[in-house]
């Protein structure tokens, strides 16, 4: 039975052309053909998440079509993992912990130091898509290195503001990656 | 039950079947378990705990869930009930779900029916320790049926999971994890663009008022409602449902279904559940109506009868012509039935069986003896191997019978071989779909038999007791190999190798039975793309021989089951509502047969029936056109709508004498009547239907009839008394008295003995999702042939277990031919009528009163290829002209990629563009049934839908165009 695809409001804003490169989404199915549907399904929205910055609706529709796995089983894991996002993503993601170890140590700071220099609070991107700001919803496990800052994968300890500026400076020069390489 | 397994719960013992869960064992001890999550169907989920109860094991009481706790042999198990320990686990589990549910009881509309509401005064939850400020949701419309209220959710998961496993729609989805867990569809988008059937059974099964019917949401209180047990009328399955009809305003206010109760077991299908609108609608014909100088006027009963009367005493013989109806009762059929050929002395009457399973009757009453479907429902689900699914898209046509067979589909993995041109919702479901090019069906199962001969897979015991005239078939085959077979059907010779061992073996790699020689169970389930072709009874009779050869007759989960199309059209056929056959399958030539029946009606022989078969539905109205007949009667049908030739029909009608339609509503033919009589419907009247397993069941009347609308077998009953009949009938059970004194197969059926359950054997699931425990169904109705005593008393579930009802005993492999079409021009496309949709009924008298139902299936849309649509420069909702030889109309067009290039595909009985308006004159001239599948057509653009609905009427009434100076009428 087709599937018919309806895109959701939130994700229209985000991408007015509506339109999505499929080449790359299609390649990735194709390394997955051979595999248990049930057993493929996470890796492949995590490789489509990295290669597109989000998991597209029409994408999912796509694996359901040729995988045989329901549209609404794709759409509940993608929604219960808070790692994969429905929505365009800005282009450089900057995490803070706000552990324990993190907050003593000055994770304030760096957040006051980020709002300062880019404008955005938790959960807010800049006007140019280029940066959002996250508080990180997970411990990174690195408590000795406190205060944590994760940019686009890559983690960076002891980190003051001034060191935090310079960061992202050199995120904005194309120095770093792409929150979704 | 020999290996059964005792369990001690609460003190009370009880011994229950291995694999039962203890939640199903304390049910069977009279303990009620409160939950939210428990569904008898369904794979164990425990979601909600509520379930809890202690169970005493080496180190003491433990908690366990009782949904997913297999009894244990000597388990000893304790409730709320005689333990305080268990009583307080559950409270506490009560004011964990309370932290959000809003306890609007007053506004919701499950309150009187919801197991929250039933524990929170249980367990007198007056104060919660967790209180905090709770969430709030708008109520959200999923659909145009369904719609929600999230937080009243108490995330049992019930409706994901009854989607997924019992209707295998998959349309609802859990979203986000943890407290922030809620349903929705998939992307939030509507219910009606996914796979969603808008069936409601997510509704159903939700233990509160979350998911709630678009159509009950303010439809009165629970408590007001009386209920009725009944059957349902839309297709052939025969559900069980209850109407629940208030007592202050008798209107019809829900329709709810019950767990175990037969055929359907709680199931139910859109129609089913919101189609009963049409019963409260405000155009119901409430009075006798008399065409005067043009006009209809009302008139009494009594000035109606007694012109009827005149008139039929005017009209007898040839000239009198009936028209019966699969949408009434047995009685009302047998009535009718009677009135033509007892009183008016004719065999003019025919049933709308004619253009479906026409070529069954035929086919089989002379190959095996009886024609009818020969497994049941149930059967097929516990026991069948390999289901053969051939011309039918049960999703559209029977929904619940789909319902059930997906179900065992995923539990059992039963292989399953769908033959359609078209892409059917069952072709997924399938492990082998064959696409075969239309209209060769007899080649295709010539080609199989073949090939199963060849490899030595037929049951040659059962063929030697039971089969004659094999070596005679057997050289008919013979041009039959998988290569020819595959060049005339369009199929590749692997598939035709695995869909012939898949069905021989009774599933892939099936072993053969040492003792009885036979390979597993197949059962064959046809459609009317079997059926609906000039070689019909050729293609009935080819897959009857597949059955035949692999010995998948009279046992269980197989047989030859050929799917009906109305509710009652099996019971039409029954009572003789046929031309050919009087009730009971006697052929009119039968002169015993006939004194028999004259016997019965008048005490003596007197020739009244006469010997020759009379004319079918479409001949009928020849005869009308050509002045031979001069009177109708017609019950309950709209031939306007449902007959073949429209044209012919319009012809007919015009020309007759004297016309009378019974009926609800004015329909199309309605307004060709001299005489129309307002008819009662079916929530306000008693008797009997014979759904497609030949299960005679009740329906019950729920309210009163409006106006002065008389239910059908009071009219005829009332005509034949005036007529000087000597038999009265006070009651629908008088008349089922006498059909069973009649009617060689519904021998013991009385109105009692339908009334009373008797139950039976069916699985449900076990611990694991593949295994299954036995459990007890309650039976509904009886299966013909019954008898009053004896062996057959409670009815016979499958058929010819005891050898084949024909003349010399045995059945007969019948040579069946495949018949050579024109292929269509290049300019041309092959149009193929059917049912497209699961929300509309024949010609919609019912189901379009209904705005659910309208919603999902608002109008006819030809259904095209993609290349087909490029070949012709369309775009989806274009409309277009299509011509046969015979006609032209308009209609919408629709993309489709389920379905090959130069295939065309429309509903049948839509008003705006009727289907039988265009289609092939040709019939099989064995059963009249027209070639409604093959029908080559030209199509022309005209223009792009501005309004996006299909104007009413267009193509076949004036219609306003778009033209240079402003909109104008144009009369074609």
């Amino acid at each position: 039975m087709a599937l018919s695809i309806t895109r959701g409001g939130s994700s229209e804003g985000s991408n007015p052309g509506g339109s999505i490169e499929l080449a790359k989404a299609t390649a990735i199915m194709e390394r997955y053909t051979t595999w248990n549907a049930n057993e493929a399904l996470i890796p492949m929205l995590q490789e489509i998440q990295h290669e597109y910055g989000y998991i597209p609706d029409v994408l999912t529709a796509l694996i359901s079509e040729q995988f045989d796995i329901p549209l609404t089983q794709i759409y509940g894991v993608a929604t219960f993992y808070s790692d994969f996002r429905a929505l365009e993503q800005p282009e450089h993601r900057i995490l803070l912990c706000e552990g324990l170890a993190c907050y003593v140590c000055g994770s304030q700071q760096l957040h006051r130091a980020v709002k300062d220099k880019l404008g955005i609070d938790y959960g807010e991107a800049t006007p140019d898509n280029k940066f959002i700001l996250e508080r990180a919803n997970f411990c990174f496990g690195a408590c000795q290195l406190m205060p944590m800052v994760e940019i686009d994968h890559t983690f960076y300890g002891n980190v003051t503001p001034e060191k935090l500026v310079e960061l992202i400076d050199q995120t904005a020069q194309g120095g770093g990656h792409s929150s979704h390489e | 039950m020999a290996d059964g397994i005792k369990v001690t719960i609460d003190d009370i013992d009880v011994t229950v079947p291995k694999g039962t869960f203890l939640i199903q064992a304390a049910k069977s001890a009279g303990i009620y378990i409160s939950n939210f999550c428990a569904h008898p169907d369904m794979r164990p989920f425990g979601a909600c705990r509520m379930c809890t109860v202690g169970v005493v094991s080496k180190w003491g009481l433990g908690f366990d869930i009782a949904c997913a706790t297999e009894c244990k042999d000597g388990m000893v198990a304790f409730t709320e009930n005689s333990n305080e320990e268990v009583r307080e686990v559950k409270k506490f589990i009560m004011e964990s779900l309370l932290v959000d549910h809003p306890l609007d009881c007053p506004i919701c509309p499950a309150s009187g029916a919801c197991d929250l509401q039933n524990a929170t005064w249980h367990y007198g939850m007056t104060e919660n320790r967790m209180a905090r400020e709770k969430q709030w949701f708008e109520q959200d419309y999923l659909s145009p049926a369904i719609l929600i209220k999230r937080d009243r959710c108490v995330v049992c998961g019930q409706c994901v999971r009854v989607c997924d496993e019992l209707i295998g729609a998959h349309a609802l989805a859990f979203v986000n994890r943890g407290i922030a867990t809620y349903i929705d569809s998939a992307w939030g988008s509507d219910l009606t663009k996914s796979p969603c059937t808008s069936c409601g059974m997510c509704v159903e099964v939700c233990p509160v008022g979350c998911l709630m019917h678009v159509q009950y949401e303010n439809n009165g209180l629970q408590w007001t409602m009386k209920r009725t047990p009944t059957t349902c009328n839309y297709c052939a399955v025969g559900c069980q449902m209850n109407f629940e009809a208030e007592v202050n305003t008798g209107l019809i206010e829900k329709v709810t279904f019950h767990e175990g109760t037969g055929v359907n077991d709680a199931r139910s299908c859109v129609k089913g559940r919101y189609g009963y609108q049409y019963i409260n609608s405000r155009d119901r014909l409430v009075s006798p109506l008399l065409r005067k100088d043009n006009q209809f006027v009302e008139i009494s009963w009594n000035e109606a009868y007694s012109i009827l009367n005149s008139r039929l005493s005017q009209y007898k013989g040839d000239q009198f012509g009936a028209i019966a109806s699969g949408k009434i009762t047995n009685e009302e059929n047998y009535l009718l039935q009677k009135l033509t050929r007892g009183l008016q002395q004719s065999n003019n009457i025919d049933s709308p069986i004619r253009f479906t399973q026409a070529a069954s009757v035929v086919a089989l009453q002379d190959q095996l003896g009886i024609s009818a479907m020969t497994n049941t429902i149930q059967d097929l689900k516990d026991y069948a191997g390999c289901y053969f699914i051939t011309g039918a898209d049960l999703d559209a046509t029977a929904p619940v019978m789909a319902y059930l067979l997906q179900e065992t589909i995923q539990r059992r993995k039963v292989a399953t071989i769908v033959v359609n041109p078209r892409r059917v919702v069952f072709s997924d479901r399938a492990t082998l779909w064959l696409q075969i090019r239309p209209g060769t069906d007899a080649a295709l199962y010539n080609g199989l038999a073949h090939i199963i001969l060849n490899e030595n897979l037929h049951a040659s015991g059962f063929i030697d007791a039971k089969v004659e005239g094999l070596a005679e078939w057997q050289a008919s085959l013979a041009e039959w190999t998988p290569e020819r077979t595959s060049q005339v059907t369009g199929i590749a010779v692997d598939l035709l190798f695995e869909a012939a061992r898949t069905y021989a073996q009774g599933g892939a790699g099936g072993k053969r039975d040492e003792t009885s020689g036979l390979f597993g169970p197949s059962a064959i389930i046809y459609g009317t793309g079997v059926t609906q072709w000039s070689n019909g009874v050729d293609n009935v009779h080819a897959l009857a021989n597949l059955a035949l050869l692999t010995g998948n007759l009279g046992r269980e989960g197989a047989g030859l089951n050929g799917v009906r199309d109305s509710a009652n059209d099996q019971g039409a056929a029954d009572q003789g509502c046929l031309p050919d056959y009087l009730p009971g399958y006697v052929p009119v030539s039968s002169p015993e047969g006939r004194a028999a029946l004259e016997t019965h009606w008048f005490g003596h022989a007197n020739n009244r029936i006469p010997a020759a078969p009379g004319l079918t539905y479409m001949d009928q109205f020849k005869a009308a056109e050509q002045g031979q007949l001069k009177m109708m009667y017609i019950v309950g049908e709209n031939p306007l709508l449902a007959g073949s030739d429209l044209q012919q029909v319009q012809r007919g009608l015009e020309k007759l004498d004297f016309l009378v339609v019974q009926d609800l509503f004015m329909t199309e033919t309605a307004r060709f009547a001299d005489l129309i009589l307002p008819a009662s419907g079916h929530a306000e009247k008693d008797g009997t239907f014979t759904n497609t397993e030949r299960r005679v069941s009740r329906i019950r009347k729920a309210v009163a009839s409006p106006g002065f609308a008389r239910p059908d077998w009071k009219i005829l009953a009332d005509l034949l008394e005036r007529a000087g009949s000597p038999a009265v009938y006070k009651k629908p059970s008088d008349i089922m008295e006498e059909i069973s004194r009649v009617n060689r197969y519904y021998g013991g059926v009385r109105y009692e003995k339908l009334d009373r359950g008797r139950g039976y054997e069916t699985y449900k699931p076990g611990l694991v999702y593949n295994r299954m425990a036995p459990m007890r169904m309650e039976r509904a109705g009886l299966q013909w042939p019954v008898s009053a005593d004896g062996a057959q008393e409670d009815g016979t579930a499958i058929l010819f277990s005891a050898g084949f009802p024909t003349a010399s005993g045995k059945a007969r492999f019948v040579a069946a031919t495949s018949a050579v079409r024109d292929l269509p021009g290049a300019d041309e496309l092959i149009l193929c009528v059917g049912r497209t949709s699961w929300g509309n009924d024949r010609t919609g008298g019912m189901s379009r009163r209904n705005y659910v139902l309208d919603a999902i299936d608002p109008e006819p849309e030809l259904e095209l290829s993609l290349g087909d649509m490029v070949r012709w420069g369309l775009s989806q909702g274009d409309i277009v002209r299509v011509s046969s030889a015979r006609g032209a109309l308009e209609i919408k067009v629709k993309a489709t990629v389920n379905q090959p290039d130069g295939l065309g595909y429309m509903p049948w009985m839509f008003r705006e563009a009727p289907g039988a308006a265009l289609t092939s004159t040709v019939t099989d001239p064995r059963t009249g049934t027209p070639e409604f599948k093959y029908t080559p057509v030209k199509l022309e653009r005209l223009r792009a839908s501005v309004s996006g609905i299909l104007q009413a009427g267009a193509g076949l009434i004036p219609e306003m165009v778009e033209g240079p100076g402003g909109t104008a009428t144009a009369v074609r």
